[in-house]
């Protein structure tokens, strides 16, 4: 009978593991985690250590207890961050869909990104007028950037030889609304480019690049639990962050990992600062999907004028 | 890597861990899910192993896949993730792992039953049972792997087969067992 169960040991465990391949980048996650979880323990061991020198040693076992407990926490941190690590390579392949809005002039802007790795579409709408559409179109090193204008059904492109160049050279007014998350993000994973982790590009703008570095560059905690449009969801908030105004708050679903939202949430008491708020959606790369990415063709009828003009 | 008194010493950054996932990193991944029993927490099984093998690149001798699989099949056996404090705050993180629990479907499949009993067993029990089972380790490897007696070994196996008998065993409410064909008679004769 031993036998038998023990067949069924090996076929059930054969099913479960069957095509099971080791997800790309999971060396470099534990590297990363490795680190993380080292800054951590180094911190909680210098608190404790200061703790330790001024109020010896009834503080020093109170200390202790806290450098156990930051630990664990950071234990926590890590696997969440690293889970959503792990869903963003995963997804690589998809199309992410952001979407916000913001008041402006009496009425609402809602402007709505489509990208993937081959270039990125973003589209501006005002209520009751037609919208405008801008993106960039990344091929073998080089980048085109392509506006199309509805109102006047007119589109520009302006090609440059390399994309790593162009970060001065394009005008803000292609996907206006990534340029300032961008900014924003950039001053929130700050620390991590002092410290030599090189940021991703400003100007073709990828949510999964620029979260796969918040996530990576140590800034994120988890705070808490709640739902994000009816969906279950963990909450990260960025800590630490200073020279910035407001908090950073990433939600990622509790099963697949993947963010949901980013949201830059005015501290309490700074005025002049409106919350800024991005919704996430991963978009399997269908052909629809793949094609409300790409800002080339420009629509049939269209007229070509000059860029800048 | 470095030679250091005759014995491999591997050097934090020369631990090529990206090249042994390059090459066996499908197998490593396969006992991982194994061993956890999910594929999620089959990657975070075999990713806690990568980062102690980083947290102690000195004891790497000259095989770096052995000592990253002791290291796994050793977290398995140890409950990796109850030890720290925040285990008991992932599960309302982690709502897959409710995944372990039986179901109520009618017609769960025999593999799949014996798969998720293997899901409750203890850890200690569960590592033996794959390695003696799944991988076809001996009695001896297993315990050498596992830095146990062989003896340990023996009684890990013989109570994790029983308990995987018990705990594949459904409610009466939902009929009759997948496991009813395998029941030993002398069990029907003492009822």
């Amino acid at each position: 009978m031993n036998e038998d169960i023990a067949q069924l040991v090996r076929a059930g465990l054969d099913e479960l593991t069957d095509g099971a391949t080791v997800p790309s980048g999971l060396a470099a996650r534990a590297r990363r985690q490795h680190h993380r979880r080292n800054a951590a323990i180094g911190s909680a061991v210098t608190a404790t250590a200061a703790a330790v020198a001024v109020i010896a040693v009834v503080a020093a076992s109170l200390a202790a207890g806290s450098a156990r407990g930051r630990t664990g926490r950071a234990n926590l941190d890590a696997v969440i961050i690293s889970r959503a690590e792990r869903a963003l390579d995963a997804g690589s392949g998809d199309v992410v869909q952001a979407s916000s809005s913001s008041p402006f002039n009496g009425t609402t802007i809602r402007v709505t990104s489509w990208s993937d790795s081959a270039g990125s579409r973003t589209q501006l709408a005002v209520a009751g007028q037609p919208p405008q559409a801008a993106g960039y179109v990344l091929h073998r090193g080089s980048v085109t950037f392509v506006t199309v204008d509805y109102r006047s059904r007119t589109w520009q492109q302006m090609s440059l030889p390399d994309a790593k160049l162009a970060s001065r050279a394009v005008p803000a007014a292609v996907a206006p609304i990534q340029i300032i998350f961008a900014r924003e993000l950039q001053s929130v994973t700050g620390r991590c480019a002092a410290a030599g982790q090189s940021r991703p590009s400003l100007i073709t703008f990828s949510w999964a690049a620029y979260i796969r570095h918040m996530l990576g560059c140590g800034v994120l905690k988890v705070a808490g639990h709640g739902t994000v449009d009816g969906r279950a969801a963990t909450k990260l908030i960025a800590v630490g962050l200073v020279q910035v105004p407001y908090s950073a708050v990433l939600w990622v679903d509790r099963s697949s990992y993947l963010p949901l939202r980013l949201a830059f949430v005015p501290l309490k008491g700074v005025a002049g600062v409106t919350q800024m708020q991005v919704d996430l959606r991963w978009l399997r790369p269908t052909r629809p999907n793949l094609a409300m990415a790409a800002i080339l063709p420009a629509p049939s009828g269209f007229r070509q004028t000059r860029w800048g003009s | 890597m470095a030679e250091q008194g005759g014995r491999a010493v591997h050097s934090r950054q020369a631990l090529d861990l990206e090249g042994l996932l390059a090459q066996r990193g499908d197998q490593l991944m396969r006992a991982a899910i194994a061993l956890a029993g999910c594929r999620q927490e089959g990657e975070d099984l075999l990713q806690a192993a990568l980062e102690r093998v980083l947290r102690r690149p000195r004891r790497v001798d000259t095989d770096l896949e052995g000592y990253l699989r002791r290291t796994m099949y050793n977290l398995a056996a140890d409950g990796w993730r109850r030890r720290g404090n925040w285990r008991r705050k992932l599960p309302a993180v982690a709502v897959q792992a409710a995944a372990g629990a039986p179901d109520a479907t009618e017609g769960v499949d025999l593999r799949d039953a014996i798969v998720r009993a293997l899901r409750l067993l203890p850890p200690q029990q569960r590592a033996v049972i794959v390695l003696r089972y799944w991988e076809q380790r001996t009695e001896t490897e297993t315990a050498a792997l596992l830095g146990c007696s062989v003896g340990a070994v023996k009684s890990a196996a013989s109570r994790g087969l029983q308990r995987l008998r018990e705990l594949a065993d459904p409610l009466p409410d939902d009929g009759p067992s997948p496991l009813a064909p395998l029941r030993a008679p002398a069990t029907k004769e003492r009822r």
